[in-house]
């Protein structure tokens, strides 16, 4: 067969799929609650025709139930989904019982689908992410183009930039799946891909467990502007005060070790004036509710959507509290 | 060869498919890691589009899944998962009614090429799947699959289960059709006859 000039893919380009798109296929697939894998488990081999039989009936029964599964998928599975962008300035969202903090620049989806926990999409950038230990809870995983960071319970930053993707554990784990291997991360450890000592852009990656970097030291993804533990921040001004911001810091650092310090500590930010003030107010009121103390916490996120009604927290303020029951529409003075 | 493996990749694959077939979540999701965009691929050159193609590659991963167990490595996985995907994109073409036209040219990617060039590329494409919207689905998917995707003939054989003297047979006749319609288009004969060899 003669050749022409044109390379076979430039002439026959393929149409990529989207992240979202792939998204979907798996989770139509793996969904444990409608995936239509579920229930798919491995059958005997039949031994005699009566067993094929058998296993013929099972397998008509399972089309059946993936068949229904899949209209169930397609019509009436709960289904949360919403796009976060950020600017020049960070965002904090909540998702399920996780914060999640997108660093300037960064875009990421973020679903949630009842019984089969949080996932979020960062389609470039890098985000820092705050998540109770799974255990029994949902799952809470993180996809980064090919990259899937599935939570088991922790303080972890994920950065993107096309192909190229950085996980860094602060605290607790994660597992790390891409390209048909994974790998567990403890607290110091990172892992990146293409790996730092490879050129090349081979498919298969060889994952290197190495130290995480310094808080102060320079973050390779351009887009990210702040490599700081995950702060429950929600709008930061990029050249902040630094001795605020250390202080922010620092009792967000407290959070997990010495949460009464941690409180202390934003309630003396929360008292200042400007961004930080505000962003401790909200986080003073947060972690009261995560500690269970719901009397201190209510008046507190009351008393931010007072004095910060249009504030960047406002939205998880309104939603914290009508997850608490509590009236959440407070008119903006 | 293509679909050939040495032996210690077909001893992992097959641990693979083992952990597949034991109901192993964890390996399910890495066989899709691993196989999703040969899967798409393979549609995407059969069909000429992304229509419809989420659901074609999601029934493809629950045959495969469901077929898991059969797996004995007497080919690589991918060329196994091949012959899922083709087989369930020929259903899919068996089934639908027959297509008058397509709209492929906003589809498809910009290359970078002049833009006359491209233009005319891209109507080329398009005349060539709206040709092949119209003949026989055994015929689409051994062509786009020898002459389009570059596969030898006796991997198409294999993945479609067939002898290749049939395959070449209907890439013969695929391509006579397509002779038929060049006589009239400018663009799919230049498309034929640079791109895809002498019809």
């Amino acid at each position: 067969m003669t050749r022409g000039p044109m390379k076979r893919d430039e002439k026959f380009p393929i149409e990529h799929l989207s992240d979202e798109a792939w998204l979907r296929i798996e989770q139509r697939l793996f969904d444990p609650a409608v995936g239509q894998l579920r229930g798919l488990a491995p059958a005997p081999r039949p031994t005699s025709s009566t067993g094929r039989w058998l296993v013929l009936a099972a397998a008509a029964l399972l089309l059946v139930a993936g068949l229904g599964a899949r209209s169930l998928w397609r019509g009436e599975a709960t289904h949360a989904s919403r796009r976060l962008v950020a600017g020049e300035l960070a965002v904090e969202s909540l998702l399920g019982d996780a914060t999640v903090r997108l660093e300037p620049g960064g875009v990421a989806q973020l679903h949630e689908r009842a019984g089969d926990g949080a996932r979020v999409v960062l389609e470039r950038g890098a985000a820092r992410f705050a998540v109770p230990p799974r255990k029994a809870r949902p799952r809470f995983i993180v996809q980064a183009g090919e990259v899937r960071v599935e939570v088991v319970g922790t303080r972890f930053r994920v950065s993107r930039q096309g192909e190229r993707v950085n996980v860094s554990d602060d605290e607790g784990k994660v597992r790390v799946v891409a390209f048909g291997k994974s790998v567990l991360l403890q607290p110091g450890m990172s892992w990146s891909y293409p790996p730092a000592t490879s050129a090349s852009s081979a498919p298969h990656v060889s994952t290197a467990a190495q130290p995480a970097r310094a808080p102060s030291a320079p973050d390779p993804d351009p887009r990210a502007t702040s490599a700081a533990p995950a702060a429950p921040l929600r709008r930061t001004k990029a050249p902040a005060e630094p001795d605020v911001r250390a202080r922010f810091e620092q009792a967000a650092r407290l959070e997990a070790s010495d949460p009464e310090r941690a409180l202390e500590g934003y309630r003396s930010l929360a008292q200042g004036t400007g961004a930080w003030a505000e962003t401790a107010l909200y986080a003073e009121g947060r972690l009261l509710l995560e500690r269970g103390q719901r009397a201190r916490a209510v008046p507190l996120l009351r008393g931010y959507l007072r004095k910060y009604p249009r504030g960047g927290n406002a939205a998880d303020v309104r939603s914290l509290l009508s997850r608490l029951g509590e009236p959440s529409e407070l008119e903006p003075r | 060869m293509p679909g050939s493996t040495s032996a210690a990749q077909q001893a992992e694959e097959l641990a693979l498919a083992r952990r597949c077939a034991e109901g192993d979540t964890l390996a399910q999701r890495e066989l899709f890691a691993r196989q999703r965009h040969v899967v798409h691929r393979t549609l995407f050159r059969i069909l000429g589009n992304n229509r419809q193609i989420e659901d074609l590659i999601q029934d493809t991963f629950v045959e495969v899944f469901r077929a898991i167990g059969s797996f004995r490595a007497e080919s690589s996985l991918n060329t196994w998962v091949t012959t899922i995907a083709t087989r369930v994109c020929y259903r899919h073409l068996s089934r639908r009614e027959p297509r008058a036209t397509m709209s492929l040219a906003s589809e498809l990617p910009a290359p970078a090429h002049n833009p006359e060039a491209l233009m005319f590329s891209r109507q080329a494409v398009q005349s060539l799947y709206a040709v092949l919207d119209r003949i026989a689905p055994t015929y689409r998917v051994a062509y786009t699959l020898h002459v389009i995707d570059e596969r030898p003939l006796e991997e198409v054989a294999r993945i479609t289960r067939t002898s290749t003297l049939v395959v070449k047979t209907r890439v013969w006749r695929a391509r006579q059709m397509l002779r038929v319609r060049a006589l009239r288009d400018p663009c799919l004969a230049e498309l034929l006859g640079n791109a895809l060899g002498a019809v």
